[in-house]
């Protein structure tokens, strides 16, 4: 059983580490394939066996997802916010930091998920009823604040919240498989992508600074891990909202405005925290938030305590693991990209990704690809933040939760 | 001026295309799919059953009923929102629209949409 376990977390990682640093490759397209295989697994395997190798692939992708976004410019639904803060440090030939930052934030996520478990296996259950309620109040507060805070463009942030949400209640409600996927590709990744080709981009030297050398202040650290304590929680077990909402909230919760690294930080924390959690919230309150979560409720029918146990113990050693190799992965990518032209890499990608959104989401998918693409950069071309596209989840969220 | 025009064409691509989206999201439902014919195979689809709700169990913050069509075959449905939650819906006809699920090696409908059939 111990060697199955061992393979099982190292299969897991190896899985994960590819869906993170393959550009729009989720995690939950291996889950179901798990799950289409698990009747013929499960005659060689224990059900806990497989959900292992779940939670390992789940946790080492929230580290390395971060990686190609980046790099590459290619976001997931996860990491879409990373866009932003990520190329400017790229552009500073800091690509690297970006991502050691995001890391910071994924490997403190690792105990905070620990400190939060106990505390959601015991209150969960008693206050969830109560709590769902304020889900659209606190999202129109986030909304408001998002809009407000943007003093010199007030009008502008509003026009592109509105038609990112306008874009997102469409999208959402068309029947589609992987709706986020174009959506969100588009508003962040090929929008930045076509700027950056149209600007003739030329990558600075990328620097691999030491890891002693990527500080962060503690204060901000501080401040920081705190909005993560708060947000990740309520984004893990409450319906309509995910990583990116969470992010944004933290950011809101944090105060002051967040520097790149700040942000970061936030980001990779927020990112890991919603992954653990949503199986604690699976054994606590028995409902699935994430992809998968719903996997690993297919798997086990009975989830104990002693379940839980295991994936608390998977989730800290492949954390620890995906941290330093992710910090390899990074330094390869750091200098693999200076040997290439990163105009040509961008055109590249660019294409890459519009074939697999139509891949996996059709001709339907496509279109939202090219209108979120579109929306994406009235979001650059204005100068507007680019969290205002956020309207896109967090509007379907509010009517989700108020219907 | 290469700006200008690229943020023209932006808006009119956005706009253009939100509303495409927004119309093609009313009309484009899934043709009607007779209940006999749900099988594992079909998990995670997205289909429409039409059927008269022969019973219902309010269970907190949803409520499951039980879907039956003309040839008596029978689905359980699962339903939330507030306004489904309050109105009995026994002995009512009903298009449902939702994705097949499974729940304790039995299939059953967690519902996007309902709407009753006008008699």
């Amino acid at each position: 059983m111990l060697l199955e376990f061992v393979l099982a977390l190292l299969a897991g990682i190896l899985a994960g580490t590819f869906t993170g640093i393959a550009p729009a490759i989720h995690i939950n397209l291996v889950s179901v394939g798990l799950i289409a295989l698990s009747p013929f697994l499960l005659n060689f395997v224990q059900p806990i066996v497989l959900v292992v190798f779940i939670v390992a692939m789940s946790i080492t992708h929230t580290f390395t997802d971060f990686i190609p976004s980046i790099f590459l410019g290619a976001p997931d639904e996860d990491t879409a916010l990373s866009i932003l803060p990520g190329h400017k440090l790229l552009l500073q030939g800091r690509g690297y930091e970006a991502v050691i930052f995001t890391l910071y934030g994924s490997i403190v996520a690792i105990f905070i998920i620990f400190l939060l478990s106990p505390l959601f296996m015991f209150f969960l259950p008693k206050i969830y009823q109560y709590i769902k309620i304020f889900i659209p109040f606190i999202l129109i507060i986030t909304s408001a604040s998002l809009i407000l805070s943007d003093k010199n463009k007030r009008v502008l942030a509003l026009v592109v919240f509105a038609l990112s949400g306008f874009l997102g209640l469409a999208t959402l409600n068309i029947q589609m498989k992987e709706p986020l996927l174009p959506l969100l590709t588009g508003l962040f990744g090929s929008s930045s992508l076509i700027t950056s080709i149209m600007k003739k981009t030329k990558l600075p030297k990328q620097r691999i600074t030491k890891l002693k050398d990527i500080k962060i202040k503690l204060k901000k650290f501080f401040r920081v891990v705190l909005a993560s304590f708060i947000a990740s929680p309520l984004c893990s077990f409450l319906p309509a909202l995910g990583s990116s909402q969470a992010a944004i909230i933290g950011a809101e919760i944090s105060g002051r405005k967040l520097e790149e690294s700040g942000f970061l930080l936030l980001i990779g924390a927020v990112n890991t925290i919603v992954m653990g959690l949503s199986f604690v919230t699976l054994y606590a309150i028995q409902k699935s938030r994430t992809g998968s979560a719903v996997a690993v409720s297919k798997l086990l029918e009975n989830f104990s305590l002693a379940h839980l146990g295991i994936i608390m113990l998977a989730i800290l050693i492949t954390g620890i693991i995906a941290f330093f190799l992710a910090i390899f992965l990074a330094k390869i990518f750091c200098r693999t990209i200076m040997k290439i032209n990163y105009n040509k890499l961008s055109f590249f990608i660019l294409l890459f990704i519009a074939a697999i959104v139509t891949a996996f989401s059709g001709w339907l998918g496509f279109l939202v690809f090219i209108v979120s693409t579109a929306t994406g950069l009235i979001a650059i071309l204005l100068g507007a933040r680019r969290t205002h596209l956020m309207g896109s989840l967090l509007v379907p969220s509010i009517i989700l939760s108020l219907v | 001026m290469e700006n200008a025009g690229l943020l023209k064409l932006s808006f009119m691509v956005s706009i253009a295309g939100i509303l495409i989206l927004l119309f093609l999201s009313e009309i484009m439902q899934p043709g009607l799919t007779e209940i006999s014919s749900i099988s594992k195979s079909m998990l995670e689809k997205s289909v429409s059953i039409r059927g008269v709700a022969v019973s219902e169990k309010n269970l907190g913050n949803f409520k499951i009923i039980e879907l039956c069509d003309r040839l008596s075959m029978c689905i359980p449905v699962t339903l939330s929102g507030k306004k489904n939650l309050t109105d009995s819906l026994s002995g009512k006809e009903f298009v449902v629209a939702g994705r097949i699920a499974e729940y304790k090696n039995e299939l059953q409908i967690e519902a996007d949409k309902i709407i009753e059939v006008d008699k």
